[in-house]
């Protein structure tokens, strides 16, 4: 109920005068259905009357040209009807989507990090279509039968009382299984929406690691995996069919059962003398005009079953807390000079184990700072910190001074490149990509990024140039292309702050190279911090941080680290090839 | 931007199709034949309630026959109860033989996806597999489950009316009938411009999928570039154009409905007008007009629910032709009908004059010979796009070679079976992917019997241990959709120590360590040494300090074998791999010779 209260309140009000015109509508269907029959007994009426064939003629065509108009007018109204219906419902599913789109691209990388791509997809498609669903179909079907019954059930007895109690005396029992069936169904709807999802997602994770399945030729662990995802599925699916094929015909007997009521009874009444013939034969008309009404009320409940379910998965995404917001005076920033400090930062990303322990780093305007750490050490974490992809536990991040909480998100990330581990690239052209920032760029400047990422060369060398397509539904490139693709998309921004995270690890050797030399360019008036494991990556840097366990054991120009004989200087042993070799290299 | 190609979800009757569609019925011929009956039972207790209710009045209650009524109605509430009976197993078991045909059309295709060669996963994007599992098997099952019982039940109530009616008054009936063509006309008239108008909203849909697909799996980016209000724009764009073509279909059936209303008034007044000139001219007996105006009401219903029939066909024509597609996809990989299981090998490895490529004629492997001995450790340098990643796809028969063969101690790869030859060949990847569940479920993945003491073992040898037990569960932490929770580097661990656990007695490894810091780098080679005894591996890196202890450096360029040789040797030898080698090193050095 609540679930449907906030639909209401959210989404369907704002277009609440469309969908009072529709009930409206449906008040006037169901008055000329409940009127027509009433013209059509006139006419039966007059053609057994005894006025005579000429009078009787008269009638008739005056008559069916009343029901002509009638139906017209009906018809008009049915049209009305379905469009404002369908409308209302439409308007609720597009702005939907609008609030859920809004909200997962906002959520914080956290949140991402939990959540299945499957998962949010589901929610945004069949979910907001359940509830649209809901809104148009599931009102208009609930408005029409409210109207009938009230209007019937309340003929019925203001017309005969006693008779009417007789012939609805199923209706409590009716009541009984409208409510058990809701209460029943609806669990098992909201299962089958999610083992839907997690078949799919099933499907979807083996189809993407199929290297790895195939690798290992673990493909009967897959069939398992996805057997069991599917049977429950069908488990539940039969256990709906179940829980329906029992409930739909049961409200249809409760309707039927009234007919028994009003013939058994009435052949008692009769004989009595309490009730006419014709009492009986409307009584009758009116009780089947019910059954429909009565079978779609399975219908209704269904509909709104799955309303609800998906309306809780909508409402579960819009009310997901993990957002990393603007403060309320959060202050615009336009140019900064780039001076990062990181001040005791302590994070954690589940809160348990600390990522960075007490870090603390000062990074000048414009100056060049090499991060050097083991795998898991937070490295990486510190380049996601700059851009507030996460907030701090405590301590914290100044950028110019300022707090980075107290400045406005944009603001702050328009002025952070950053060239991520993991290169994700959008499926459209390397142009397009390159320009991912501001899409409507001059071409020189993709061109300018692309020659200092050192991918101009390749690119142009693609038979359909700068509009190449790229990504899953385009050209494959290799890991180290995209990584490159991915350095010029950051480079387009022209940032003040510049991070890259481990962004040559995938390229070989002479690529390397290239890209450290015109890195010494691009970081020219920038501050630039150099993510990396890699010793031939940093050592340019003004200043080496060397990393381990989320806190600083060395720092240093290379020089200086390499003299000192520590960590730094067993990570350049190890890349440096002290073996014989050495010998014969070092006369370059 | 185009974001997916448009699928057709619409398609002709295609009789093969239909009888593939059909053949899946088979196994529940019995359900269905029992469905058939319950259907025409039901229908049947439908039409004869009017015939009840007016015995009841006419023979019973205007009589005065108590006794009579009193049975008549005990029947008819027996009738009642046995069409509850009818009603349920009806509904379950269309259901259970629709749910049943789609579980196993599901399990069909994702069996045949497990045998589907790279080809195919290189071809087809993954939203499109997926939507094989969800709206295709959807439209088949619509079809099977509902299209089979309205057609059965809403032919028999409308031929059954037809009948009836005819019988009645011949005249009268075909009278009535003349409004059948209207409705066709009107139907067939509206259906093409419905038709193309959720063709159109289902491809501005799919459009919107694709779209929604792409920007929650590229999030951290577009958040990087502050694009979520150009983003939000883009898709209420997208979003805007769904609502317009849903709202010109919904326009569309507004439009249509009221004319099939009409219709039916027409049809009535038809009857009503002049079947009560006939009864005022007494040509006609009362009730005959009576229970025809009864069935005229009742005509209309079944030939529009007859109508939406056409489309679900349509749309199971599509989704079958597509999901049967899949299902006929040749595997060009598969194991040879006399393929015999590969014994447990030493690991001798040959490639004899190999040609390979992965379209046409554009070899990325030219005449490839590589002999290696078993335990050997055989490292690949070169280029990217030189085709070392190729040369082990090959191996491990992710593609077969187009020309030449591929030997491992003596047995062809081709002669024999994937899963024995794969077993063995143990890959580790630049890109590792790891699946969604714990670490645990991730390192036993090659080998799922193998024991927690096993793993432990293995960690603590490559000394990842320590980082496991880190981690906020240990071996039970979850790493989430692609292994999302752990960095680059200890993803690739993770799949590192997952290779060594298949203890394979080849191990490939494709710039496994790229993203792990040297220290641990060296750590791990250090425990390689230990762990790769007696097992043939190669190597391929770009970061030449990690492959110098090999047994044997080969260069690659250009699909071919351009240098070979210890370290040592090609160091002396001044060729590629000297420049390569200077070039990685000078970096290191030069700041140090200053």
């Amino acid at each position: 109920m609540r679930v449907i209260a906030r639909v209401y309140s959210d989404y369907v009000r704002r277009s609440w005068p469309l969908l009072a015109i529709a009930v409206l509508l449906v008040v006037c269907e169901t008055v000329m259905n409940v009127y027509m029959p009433q013209l059509s007994k006139a006419m039966v009426d007059a053609a057994v009357g005894t006025d005579g064939v000429e009078a009787a003629s008269r009638v008739l065509l005056w008559k069916s040209l009343v029901y002509t108009v009638l139906g017209l007018i009906r018809s008009v109204v049915i049209f009305f009807e379905i469009y404002l219906f369908e409308r209302v419902a439409e308007n609720v599913s597009l702005n939907v989507r609008h609030d859920l789109y809004d909200k997962v691209q906002n959520l914080s990388f956290a949140f991402h990090n939990r959540s299945r791509t499957g998962d949010l997809m589901s929610r945004m498609t069949s979910d907001v279509y359940a509830v649209r669903d809901m809104c148009g179909f599931g009102v208009s079907m609930l408005a029409y039968d409210v109207f009938i019954i009230v209007s019937v059930v309340g003929w019925m007895i203001a017309y005969n009382p006693v008779y009417a109690l007789a012939s609805l005396f199923s209706m409590p029992l009716l009541a009984v299984f409208a409510i058990r069936y809701s209460g029943r169904s609806g669990p098992v709807f909201r299962s089958i929406q999610d083992q839907v999802a997690s078949m799919t997602a099933a499907v979807q994770e083996s189809v993407s690691g199929i290297r790895v399945v195939k690798a290992f030729a673990q493909e009967d662990q897959e069939r398992d995996r996805f057997g069991k995802a599917n049977d429950a599925v069908l488990r539940d699916n039969l256990k709906a069919a179940k829980i329906n094929a029992f409930y739909h015909p049961a409200m249809d007997f409760c309707a039927s059962l009234g007919t028994v009521g009003v013939i058994w009874c009435g052949g008692r009444l009769y004989a009595q003398g309490a009730l006419t013939a014709g009492d009986i034969t409307a009584f009758l008309s009116y009780l089947w005009m019910l059954i429909w009404p009565v079978r779609q009320i399975a219908a209704i409940i269904r509909i709104a079953q799955r309303g609800i379910a998906g309306g809780q998965r909508v409402f579960e995404i819009l009310d997901a807390r993990d957002q990393i917001a603007n403060r309320s005076d959060a202050e615009q920033i336009a140019e900064v000079a780039g001076h990062v400090q990181f001040c005791d930062v302590d994070f954690s990303y589940d809160s348990e184990e600390k990522v960075l322990d007490g870090f603390s780093l000062d990074i000048p305007p414009g100056s060049t700072v090499g991060i050097l750490g083991t795998t898991g050490s937070g490295k990486s974490t510190i380049g996601a910190l700059i851009p507030r992809f996460h907030d701090v536990d405590s301590g914290a991040i100044l950028i110019d001074g300022k707090d980075i909480r107290d400045l406005d998100i944009h603001s702050l990330r328009r002025q952070v490149g950053i060239v991520p581990q993991d290169t994700f690239l959008f499926s459209t052209s390397i142009r397009e990509n390159i320009a991912y920032y501001q899409p409507d760029i001059e071409l020189e400047r993709v061109i300018a990024a692309a020659k200092a990422a050192q991918i101009h060369d390749f690119i142009e060398s693609l038979p359909q140039g700068y509009d190449t397509v790229v990504g899953e539904r385009g050209v494959g490139l290799s890991g180290g292309q995209r990584q490159r693709v991915a350095i010029a998309r950051a480079l387009v921004m022209d940032p003040k702050i510049l991070i890259l995270d481990d962004s040559t690890a995938s390229v070989d050797a002479e690529t390397e190279s290239m890209i450290q030399e015109s890195l010494r360019e691009i970081a020219k008036g920038r501050t630039t911090i150099i993510i990396s494991q890699k010793v031939s990556s940093v050592r340019y840097a003004d200043r080496i941080v060397v990393l381990r366990n989320g806190k600083i054991i060395e720092q240093g120009t290379h020089a200086e680290l390499y003299a000192l004989g520590g960590f730094y200087r067993q990570l350049c042993d190890a890349q440096a090839m002290p073996l014989q070799p050495a010998r014969e290299g070092v006369e370059i | 931007m185009a974001y997916q190609q448009e699928e057709t979800t619409e398609k002709r009757f295609d009789p093969q199709i239909a009888r593939r569609i059909l053949s899946y019925l088979r196994p529940c011929v019995k359900q269905l034949a029992l469905s058939v009956v319950l259907v025409l039972v039901g229908s049947l207790i439908s039409l004869i309630g009017p015939l009840v209710t007016r015995s009841a009045v006419d023979d019973y209650i205007m009589v005065g026959d108590m006794t009579g009524l009193n049975i008549l109605v005990l029947a008819w509430l027996g009738i009642l109860c046995a069409n509850w009976f009818v009603s349920y197993w009806r509904m379950y078991t269309m259901s259970w033989i629709g749910q049943t045909v789609v579980h196993s059309i599901r399990k069909e295709l994702f069996d045949h996806l497990m045998k589907l060669s790279f080809d195919y996963y290189d071809k087809v994007p993954v939203g499109k597999t997926i939507t094989r599992f969800t709206s295709d098997v959807d439209s088949l099952n619509e079809l099977l489950t509902g299209g089979v019982v309205t057609l059965v039940s809403e032919s028999a109530v409308l031929i059954g009316i037809m009948g009836i009616m005819l019988s009645l008054d011949t005249r009268l009936a075909l009278l009535c009938f003349t409004v059948i063509p209207v409705l066709v006309y009107l139907t067939t008239g509206f259906r093409a411009k419905i038709v193309s108008a959720e063709r159109d909203e289902r491809s501005k849909t799919s459009e919107m999928n694709a779209y929604l697909q792409e920007n929650i799996s590229g999030v951290r980016v577009v958040q990087a570039f502050c694009r979520e209000g150009l983003n939000l724009k883009r898709f209420d764009k997208i979003s805007r154009a769904v609502f317009d073509a849903a709202m010109r279909v919904v326009y569309l059936f507004s439009y249509f409905w009221p004319f099939v209303d009409m219709t039916a008034v027409v049809g009535t007044v038809v009857v009503l007008w002049y079947g009560g000139l006939q009864v005022a001219h007494g040509t006609l007996s009362l009730g005959t007009l009576v229970a025809f105006i009864a069935y005229v009401g009742q005509f209309f219903g079944p030939i529009r629910n007859l109508s939406q029939i056409y489309r679900m066909v349509q749309r199971a024509m599509a989704g079958g032709e597509r999901i049967f597609r899949l299902l006929d996809t040749e595997i060009s990989i598969k194991d040879k009908p006399d393929a015999i299981e590969l014994p447990p090998i030493k690991g001798a490895v040959e490639f004899k004059d190999v040609y390979f490529a992965y379209e046409g004629d554009d070899h990325v492997i030219k005449g490839l010979n590589l002999s290696v001995r078993p335990g050997e450790t055989i490292a690949i340098v070169g280029q990217t796009g030189a085709g070392k990643t190729s040369i082990i796809n090959l191996l491990s028969r992710l593609y077969d070679v187009n020309a030449g063969s591929i030997l491992v101690d003596g047995y062809d790869i081709r002669n024999v079976t994937l899963a024995s030859l794969r077993r063995q060949v143990a890959v580790v990847l630049q890109e590792p992917f790891l699946f969604a569940g714990s670490i645990k479920d991730n390192l036993r993945y090659g080998r799922p019997e193998a024991t927690d003491g096993e793993i432990y073992e293995v960690c603590r040898q490559l000394g990842i241990d320590d980082f496991i037990r880190k981690l906020p569960k240990g071996y039970d932490t979850e790493v989430g959709e692609r292994g999302s929770k752990l960095s680059s580097g200890q993803r690739q661990l993770v799949s590192f120590a997952r290779a060594l656990l298949a203890r394979p007695a080849i191990l490939v490894l494709d710039e496994a360590t790229a993203s792990v810091d040297t220290y641990t780098e060296r750590l791990i080679q250090e425990a390689l040494r230990e762990l790769l005894k007696g097992r043939t591996s190669f190597v391929i890196a770009h970061r030449l300090s990690t492959i110098q202890e090999a047994n044997r450096i080969i260069v690659i360029d250009d699909g071919n074998v351009v240098e070979e040789g210890t370290h040592e040797q090609l160091i002396r030898a001044r060729g590629r791999y000297y420049h390569l080698y200077m070039m990685q090193f000078s970096s290191m050095a030069s700041r140090e010779v200053s």
